[in-house]
């Protein structure tokens, strides 16, 4: 699998996990309350920052249009 | 319920007359710093902005006063759900990675200014550029407008007057000192003074952050109180909920990834490194920021419940009123969080500005002038321009003041998503030609005002915006397919 499409699996996975779609299938665990608020928010919340990880991590490496730098 | 801030006394008034007066010179240096009178310089500070002063205009332009008043005035609204701000924000990160590396190469290459030179540049067409342009102009300036309005709900109270004259004298003194920082400095002092006001937004926020629990108590105290009082609030969304919420991820993500001012700030990078680190940094900030807003929000909805919608919006002035009711720390702390929110409003208000200038200067005026048109000509109706829209802004935002700010947010980018084709697609697909591109832009705007003017802003879940990117997608496609 080239690099490329390992970078949107991740993200696609990443989305799907963090999108709440899935919480009305069960609603007392996402009344369950972490951090002073409802567990889904904060798989929610974590979710986000997963995504933000990811894309730190795609963007720690240069690009291929690096060499037009002035 | 009195939505406004508690008169500020004299100290405090000064105290923002600084604040006020330091963008002002930050602007004169601006223009001592500038290195030619040329159109580059005005409009992009030559090409030369360093990795701080990028990633900070970067952050204060983002993050407007839709992110204050507005999505504190949403999450009070409906509760919890509205943690989809915090997602769409990231996205937009995540659609920079889809274009800017390849735009900013070829920007380099043939030293663009505007998102129309781009457009100009890959296909070679005038009505695509030149329409493509209109739609940024008027997407934005629905943007500017929405500004306007939250600088003049944010003045609201300061001072011992009516309230529409706080308003409307508000809207019309900050929107006089943007336009004159602006045509001071150009783009120099337009990042330089995005770089205070970033600074300060992200003093803003935690100042927010610690009053709010200080004054009202812990986030579990408002969710237990929601918990009684407003059970819906805590709810995951539902089916509907959950269209809504992807809707969103795809509408704020891809468009505000393609506002002209943020397209600009991708030309405007000293190196491509500076921009790809700068990136990197403003992948985290919806979570330092964003999330201050949704807490703002539920603290205000446990705390302050009897809001009508009108005065939602209102919700982040109706907290800091409290707050300097409270305490003589208060009150200076709130005067900080003032100078944030002015801070988040007008450095969003003065880079559309000065985006707008530049593209209806280079892209519609420049054209038609020709050869006519000399560099110095050009800045110089650029900077009449700005007085122009500014002037029209204001006026808007006095005559539009009591519609929600959310609303303003949804329009605009149902419109800036059209334009996805042209550079999303654009720079990775050589067969996408400009005549299919130009039809797809009309048939999703035709879309957006026919669905948007019969009541149907969002269908099924899904904002109007989609529906015609989904129409133009497949004009595009379809019509550049056959080419070979």
């Amino acid at each position: 699998m080239n690099q490329r499409l390992r970078t949107l699996l991740l993200y696609a996975l990443l989305f799907l996990l963090s999108v709440p779609w899935y919480w009305r299938l069960y609603p007392e665990l996402a009344q369950r309350m972490l951090l002073g608020v409802p567990l889904w928010v904060v798989v929610s919340v974590v979710g986000s920052f997963c995504i933000s990880v990811q894309t730190a991590r795609v963007l720690s490496r240069p690009w291929p249009e690096e060499d037009v730098d002035s | 319920m009195n939505t406004r801030l508690s008169p500020l006394n004299t100290a405090e008034l000064w105290l923002v007359c600084a604040y006020l007066g330091l963008l002002l010179l930050v602007g004169l240096l601006g223009w001592k710093s500038r290195k030619s009178d040329s159109l580059v310089d005005f409009y992009l500070g030559n090409r030369s902005t360093g990795l701080w002063v990028l990633l900070l205009t970067m952050y204060a332009t983002q993050y407007s006063g839709n992110t204050l008043f507005g999505f504190t005035g949403r999450t009070y609204r409906v509760g919890f759900a509205w943690t989809v701000s915090i997602q769409f924000m990231t996205t937009i990160v995540v659609v920079y990675l889809t274009f800017a590396p390849r735009l900013f190469a070829i920007s380099r290459r043939h030293t663009f200014i505007t998102p129309g030179d781009y457009l100009q540049h890959r296909f070679s067409y005038r009505p695509l550029s030149i329409a493509a342009t209109l739609i940024m102009v008027i997407a934005i300036g629905n943007f500017l407008l929405a500004q306007m309005m939250a600088m003049g709900k944010a003045v609201e109270g300061l001072v011992e007057l009516d309230s529409w004259t706080d308003y409307s004298g508000g809207v019309v003194f900050l929107a006089a000192i943007i336009v004159v920082y602006e045509t001071l400095g150009g783009f120099r002092a337009v990042a330089w003074t995005d770089a205070v006001q970033g600074s300060i937004l992200c003093v803003g926020f935690a100042a927010l952050l610690f009053l709010m629990f200080e004054r009202f108590g812990s986030l579990e105290q408002a969710t237990a109180i929601l918990a009684e009082r407003a059970p819906e609030t805590l709810q995951p969304p539902d089916a509907a909920g959950t269209r809504e919420w992807i809707s969103y991820l795809l509408v704020v993500g891809v468009g505000a990834a393609l506002y002209p001012q943020a397209i600009q700030r991708i030309y405007c990078a000293r190196n491509a490194s500076t921009l790809r680190r700068s990136l990197m940094v403003m992948a985290f900030l919806p979570l330092l920021t964003t999330t201050v807003s949704i807490i703002a929000g539920i603290m205000g909805r446990a705390w302050l419940p009897d809001l009508i919608t009108e005065q939602t919006d209102s919700l982040l002035t109706l907290m800091c009123r409290e707050i300097q009711q409270h305490s003589e720390l208060g009150r200076w702390l709130v005067v900080i969080l003032f100078a944030a929110i002015l801070a988040a409003i007008m450095s969003t208000a003065d880079s559309i500005l000065l985006s707008i200038s530049s593209m209806i200067t280079r892209d519609v005026y420049g054209p038609w002038i020709g050869s006519r048109g000399t560099e110095q000509h050009l800045m110089q109706t650029g900077k009449r321009i700005s007085w122009l829209c500014i002037s029209a802004a204001a006026t808007g935002a006095i005559l539009l003041r009591d519609t929600t700010l959310v609303t303003l947010l949804d329009r605009k980018l149902d419109l800036l998503i059209q334009l996805s084709p042209a550079f999303i697609l654009g720079v990775w697909w050589p067969r996408l030609s400009a005549r299919p591109v130009l039809a797809g832009i009309a048939a999703g705007v035709i879309i957006v005002i026919a669905m948007t003017a019969s009541g149907y802003g969002k269908l099924y879940g899904f904002h109007a915006g989609l529906y015609g990117l989904a129409l133009n997608m497949a004009v595009c496609v379809t019509a550049s397919l056959p080419r070979n």
